[in-house]
């Protein structure tokens, strides 16, 4: 049983005055936050948002781009018992208006009445004002940076209370904000850093370039950390995806011990492994792979292209969580290298079986164990726990099991019950070693069999022309069965011929029959703000007929129009606000936007 | 050194060769990125990409305002001004 809230814990990294945060800018300048510092600062900004009128327990909804201001303020709202909502920044290219439409029911959702942003990105955020239910303001951070009084008196919170609210990745149409609370995210603090890591401060150092409006970046690499006082650098998360050596090139100039990313970057870094300035891994010992489905094979060509600079095999730690378990359920052993088996297809599509087998199959990456003190189990759906081998739906127990959805006692009964999280993944344990296999919202089922999504789609991806990682499976009622479907972002090649290349190699490899290819430039499949595949827009797309039409029938002045828009609408709002709260002329708000 | 419209479209062209190994078509200030058949993480890289060849850094909240060619080869010629 872990004690205490995080606030107790940020007050012990108060007196931790030779080690900290490091936070590096775009150019990669470092800004330096000794413990000692970082929890001053929190405590600063926290008596400013409380001068603001917050109070404990009040959402504050967080859109900062930058990793410096963003922690900090995150940290100041924690320390005075506001509860804030991290949502992610407008940074991709041209997306404002989804953009909006996902902020303004993120922020009804949570019932937050204050958005605190930057003055530079306040601009484009202004129009929320006028149409989101409940939001009464936007300050921004630059408003917590002076001196503070000292006048209010010091909250106490109770293990139970909420910490933050973490918002899905996937959350769009119907957002769900997870409740962490201090009792919840100290338990997964404790798992991750001492049982999970071994962590010694005296020793590791975490480099992590992950978005923190996401868990992993945030309880991974800021919230946990601090409960230890482990010393991190944090790189921008922008420079890793404009430079992804980045991420590698710094691990070896901080000598960085642990660092943790999804599959896909591990993918990106190795496209870019020749760019690369002079680089030595000696020193990582944990690469934590999770937050999407591990691909062995994206992992195995990882390893091959840093070996030579120093990268030890058993550092690649595989891993298994979600934001409803506040972060991790299971990480794998530290010393060994990551393990993987292969079970017999027609077992697993017929009996819900996984029977390893030597050679084919389908090959599954083993997320290790859950921590000491959880539990994890596989269920069938009459709620019936499974032996070892059986496939079913994953579910898992312990200190760490977030208290539910905000405000949504429907969702949080359907994902909470008879004591155990279901996860909606599918799987299975071989000697505790677990195993993911799937969604079972995915699940496609064809002439009564049960057939993996994933294993459909890396079948697909070896088709010379595909774009790898961006294929979607899914079956759709046909004209008397149902049909698969398989949507592909395609990369070069003829439609027709890789259309029917598609169907002649899974035919051959999977024995299956596919209805129908539908091939999307890239791009052009749904993805979440984290870019996971969204298998389900992806389907109603589909059968909506809007896939692979979005965006792409705007001209120039339509899609300026868009911006014009918002810009408009912020100035209205503005103004409705009152004259005071304006942060830039409105002409030098123009010139930002042209 | 101001780059004029069509030196900025030929660098991006260079880019997304490079980052995608693929090799656009016709160009102009009114194309559409989002036609360019390039994912939000290729955009960074060929941002990326940009950046090192002009030497220059384009501002994280000006990103989300770039829509068209247009649109960057007049962000690239303010930040170069």
């Amino acid at each position: 049983m872990i004690e205490g809230t995080f606030l107790d814990a940020l007050i012990r990294a108060q007196e931790v005055t030779d080690r900290g945060f490091v936070f590096l800018s775009n150019d990669l300048v470092e800004t330096n936050y000794p413990f000692s510092k970082l929890v001053a600062e929190a405590h600063k900004r926290g008596r400013h948002l409380q001068k603001m009128g917050l109070k404990k327990g009040d959402r504050l909804a967080m859109i900062i781009p930058e990793s410096e201001e963003f922690v900090l303020t995150f940290l100041g709202a924690v320390s005075v018992g506001v509860v804030p909502v991290p949502m992610y920044p407008p940074l991709a290219l041209g997306k404002l208006d989804g953009f909006m439409d996902t902020a303004s029911r993120i922020i009804s959702t949570a019932r937050a009445r204050m958005l605190i942003s930057t003055k530079k990105v306040s601009p484009l955020l202004w129009s929320l004002l006028g149409t989101t239910k409940g939001l009464e303001d936007i300050v921004t951070v630059e408003r917590l940076h002076g001196p503070a009084a000292w006048d209010q008196e010091p909250v106490t919170l109770a293990p139970s209370d909420p910490c933050f609210l973490q918002f899905t990745s996937g959350s769009t149409s119907d957002p769900k904000g997870v409740v962490v609370t201090h009792a919840s995210l100290m338990a997964n603090a404790h798992a991750i850093m001492t049982d999970g890591l071994k962590s010694n401060n005296a020793v590791d150092r975490g480099v992590s370039w992950l978005p923190l409006y996401h868990d992993m970046g945030l309880i991974g690499f800021v919230l946990s950390p601090i409960t230890v006082t482990v010393p991190v650098v944090f790189i921008q998360t922008l420079s890793f995806v404009k430079r992804p050596a980045v991420w590698m090139e710094m691990v070896s100039k901080y000598r960085g011990t642990i660092t943790f990313a999804p599959n896909f970057a591990f993918g990106l870094a190795t496209k870019y492994a020749a760019k690369h300035k002079e680089v030595d891994l000696t020193s990582l010992r944990v690469l934590g792979c999770g937050a999407e489905p591990i691909n062995p094979g994206t992992m195995r060509k990882f390893v091959e292209a840093f070996a030579p600079k120093g990268l030890k095999e058993q550092s690649i730690m595989p891993c298994y969580g979600m934001a409803e378990a506040t972060l991790a359920m299971s990480f794998d052993g530290l010393d060994a290298p990551f393990r993987t088996v292969r079970i017999d297809r027609d077992a697993y599509e017929n009996e819900n079986a996984a029977k390893r087998v030597d050679a084919d199959g389908i090959e599954l990456v083993s997320c290790g164990r859950v921590f000491p003190g959880h539990e994890l189990g596989v269920m069938d759906t009459d709620g019936k726990l499974l032996a070892d081998g059986h496939v079913g739906e994953i579910v898992f127990s312990g200190q760490s099991v977030a208290s539910g959805y905000f405000d949504n006692p429907t969702a949080s009964a359907a994902a909470l019950k008879h004591g155990w999280l279901h996860t909606g993944d599918l799987g299975f344990l071989i000697e505790g070693e677990l195993f993911i296999s799937g969604r079972m919202k995915d699940l496609i089922i064809l002439n009564g069999r049960n057939y993996h999504p994933q294993a459909i789609e890396w079948e697909v991806e070896k088709v010379d022309g595909i774009r790898k990682g961006n294929v979607v499976a899914f079956s759709m009622r046909g004209d008397d069965t149902e049909k698969l479907v398989v949507v592909a972002e395609q990369r070069k090649g003829s439609p027709d011929t890789l259309s029917q290349a598609v169907k002649d190699h899974v035919r051959t490899t999977l024995g299956l029959s596919v209805g129908e290819v539908m091939l999307v430039p890239p791009g052009g499949l749904p993805k979440t703000s984290s870019g996971k595949l969204q298998r389900r827009k992806t389907a109603s797309s589909y059968a909506s007929g809007e896939l692979g039409k979005e965006d792409r029938t705007l001209g120039s002045n339509a899609a300026r129009t868009t911006v014009a828009r918002h810009i408009t609408r912020s100035v209205v709002a503005r103004v409705r606000h009152g004259v005071k709260k304006a942060l830039l002329a409105p002409a030098a708000l123009f010139r930002t936007v042209f | 050194m101001a780059k004029s419209d069509k030196e900025i479209i030929e660098l991006f062209r260079a880019a997304v060769l490079e980052v995608d190994n693929k090799k656009l078509g016709e160009l102009s200030g009114t194309t559409q990125l989002s036609t360019l058949g390039l994912d939000s993480v290729q955009t960074m890289e060929v941002i990326g990409a940009m950046e090192e060849k002009l030497n220059i850094q384009f501002p994280d909240e000006d990103l989300a305002t770039i829509k068209s060619i247009g649109d960057l080869t007049r962000l690239v010629q303010r930040l170069a001004a």
